[in-house]
């Protein structure tokens, strides 16, 4: 989804886009290949004319997604203590 | 007592070397998740890619030197417990409370930077989930700035007159008035704009170089688009920082007269192999201005994005070509005109470059990037250099700290109401001393003075704006002539 081009000029990079917006998995050794030959041919610099990859929410790694939610709340919560004792330390000093 | 001695550096250098390496790469990497931050919004929002990737660069670059800072942080500890024992473990139990916040807060930040970069790949479905995360950031290292800045406040301003120890009663280990010094809040807002500005024209400066590495056209492009971002958003927050400085100095002025006499007058550490530290880091903060304008000025033809309009760029010129006259007016007029020389002989410098290079702004950027770090450096090393040092090892700015007092704390459990307060046997013409001679400076600058000339040292002193009547004067002369303590 969204690959909509905003500086409009990309016909002839379609294989480049390609490279670029599928986030080669760690594992697919062929796909890594393509990637790492694409980049020493110094044909993709990635991102300079490319799309902006956003992508379907389902496309993400699960444990990614949520390592990071957990995390964002830990830390969130964490901030907000803090906060909250610096603010006590202002009577409690 | 001995203490342990580092052979041919001596401590206090290890000690110098170890704070500012800290300061050169914490700063950087405060700076850095806030750009970090800008980048990914902006390039989300206007669906642009190669902001994304600068960001995203630049975000791994801030995990290698934050691991580096963190890393150099713990010597800068181990430095200090072995070779100043005394001074660190009475800060330790002074500001306990707040630095296990502090420590608290570097886990957190080691923590979700490494996720932020790490999972960069892994979210493109979740963009604002990670822009969310990397935002948080934000706020982290900005507490954990506010509470080292409040030790670093107390070391330059304690809060309290000489002699007027702060016992406090409430938590031990927390000491508000200590934390919220006289000059917590300049240091406080002109490191956080200091962080962004620094890190902004270092990032530039790494644009330049690729710049120079590179005959890509596109990739040329590329690094001349990120280069002017970071100059622009450093440029942004350089401005206010002046302004900042000259506040900043009137609280020191007020509260720390020693180490403001000292980087007024260049005494002391200030001078390094005979060059003022200050004065010259003064002299690059006008050179950063005249080069700025000449860029902003130069690049607004292409109009391209994150320029500045002219009437914007001479508004600027105007309004610091005030200020610095207002500061001619307040110190001397000789910095009036060495910083105008300054700002002018590096504009013209600028334009070279920018001419020399077919207005790439390549050796510009670098030539900032250098500039800013020279700029944080001998800032921070004049900031330090100028208050009293921490003498034999003992902490004291004079008798603030005084270790007979604070040492129960480091040994028993004890209320603050047991704590003996101790009374010192005074003469008159002492209590007149303590109380008249630590307006400007501290006791030590009296205890030092080596000469005999006392009558000529008081009549100096009277002019500078001592409040003494002829016979205190001449009591305080003939105690002082008879060498009594005090
Ligand atoms: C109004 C501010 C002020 C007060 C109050 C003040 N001094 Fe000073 N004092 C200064 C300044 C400024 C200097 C540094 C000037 C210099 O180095 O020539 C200084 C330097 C000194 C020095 C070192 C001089 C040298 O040449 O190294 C001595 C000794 C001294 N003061 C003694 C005293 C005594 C004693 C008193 C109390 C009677 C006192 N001061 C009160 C401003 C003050």
């Amino acid at each position: 989804m969204n690959h909509e081009n905003t500086d409009g000029k990309s016909t002839d990079t379609d294989k480049t886009d390609v490279l670029i917006n599928t986030t080669v998995s760690d594992y697919d050794t062929e796909g890594l290949a393509i990637k790492e030959e694409g980049l020493r041919e110094g044909k993709i610099f990635p991102g300079l004319d490319a799309d902006y990859p956003l992508r379907d929410p389902s496309e993400d790694p699960r444990w990614a997604v949520r390592t990071v939610k957990i995390w964002m709340w830990i830390t969130i919560f964490c901030i907000v203590g803090i906060l909250v004792l610096m603010i006590l330390g202002i009577w409690y000093d | 007592m001995s203490h342990l001695e580092i052979p041919g550096i001596s401590a206090k250098w290890v000690i110098g070397f170890f704070g500012l390496f800290h300061i050169s790469v914490a700063a950087m990497a405060i700076g850095m998740a806030f750009i970090v931050a800008v980048l990914e919004i902006y390039a989300y929002r206007n669906k642009i890619r190669r902001y994304d990737l600068f960001a995203k660069r630049t975000q791994l670059f801030h995990v290698c030197i934050y691991n580096i800072g963190t890393i150099n942080a713990i010597g800068l500890v181990f430095a200090l417990s072995g070779l100043y024992p005394q001074f660190w473990s009475q800060i330790f139990v002074h500001f306990f409370w707040p630095l296990i916040i502090e420590e608290f807060l570097f886990f957190l930040l080691a923590t979700t930077l490494t996720f932020h970069y790490f999972f960069w790949e892994h979210l493109w479905g979740h963009k604002k989930l990670h822009i969310t995360l990397g935002v948080l950031l934000i706020p982290l290292f900005f507490l954990q700035m506010y509470i080292i800045n409040g030790l670093g406040g107390f070391m330059l301003t304690p809060g309290f007159k000489e002699g007027e120890v702060s016992l406090f009663k409430g938590i031990l280990g927390y000491d508000f008035k200590a934390m919220y010094n006289p000059s917590f809040l300049m240091l406080q807002l002109h490191r956080a704009l200091a962080n962004i500005s620094y890190a902004g024209f270092c990032l530039a400066g790494w644009c330049g170089i690729r710049l120079y590495l590179t005959d890509d056209a596109k990739k040329r492009d590329y690094y001349e688009d990120c280069g002017r971002i970071a100059y622009y958003i450093a440029f942004a927050f350089f401005l206010s920082i002046p302004i900042i400085g000259y506040f900043y100095s009137h609280v020191m002025m007020k509260e720390a007269s020693q180490a403001f006499w000292d980087l007024m007058l260049g005494r002391g550490d200030i001078l390094v192999l005979g060059i003022d530290t200050w004065w010259l880091k003064h002299f690059l903060v006008a050179a950063m201005l005249g080069s700025s304008l000449v860029y902003f000025h130069r690049i607004d033809k292409t109009n391209v994005p994150f320029s500045l309009p002219k009437v914007m760029v001479w508004s600027i010129a105007l309004f610091y070509l005030m200020f610095y006259m207002a500061m001619g007016m307040v110190m001397t007029w000789l910095f009036f005109w060495l910083m105008f020389i300054a700002a002018i002989i590096s504009a013209l410098i600028s334009l070279f470059l920018l001419h020399s290079n077919k207005n790439s702004a390549r050796a510009l950027f670098i030539l900032l990037g250098v500039i800013s770090f020279l700029t944080v450096m001998l800032g921070g090393y004049a900031r330090e250099a100028s208050r009293p040092r921490f003498v034999d090892r003992v902490s004291a700015y004079d008798n603030i700290y005084v270790p007979e007092e604070r040492s129960p704390y480091l040994m028993v459990p004890v209320k603050p109401g047991d704590i003996p307060i101790v009374k010192q046997e005074t003469t008159k013409e002492a209590q007149l001393i303590h109380d008249r001679c630590v307006d400007c400076h501290t006791l030590d600058v009296i205890r030092d003075y080596k000469d005999d000339d006392w009558d000529e040292v008081i009549k100096t002193m009277i002019n500078y704006g001592t409040e003494l009547t002829e016979d205190e004067a001449k009591l305080i002369t003939e105690y002082l002539k008879a060498g009594k303590p005090f």
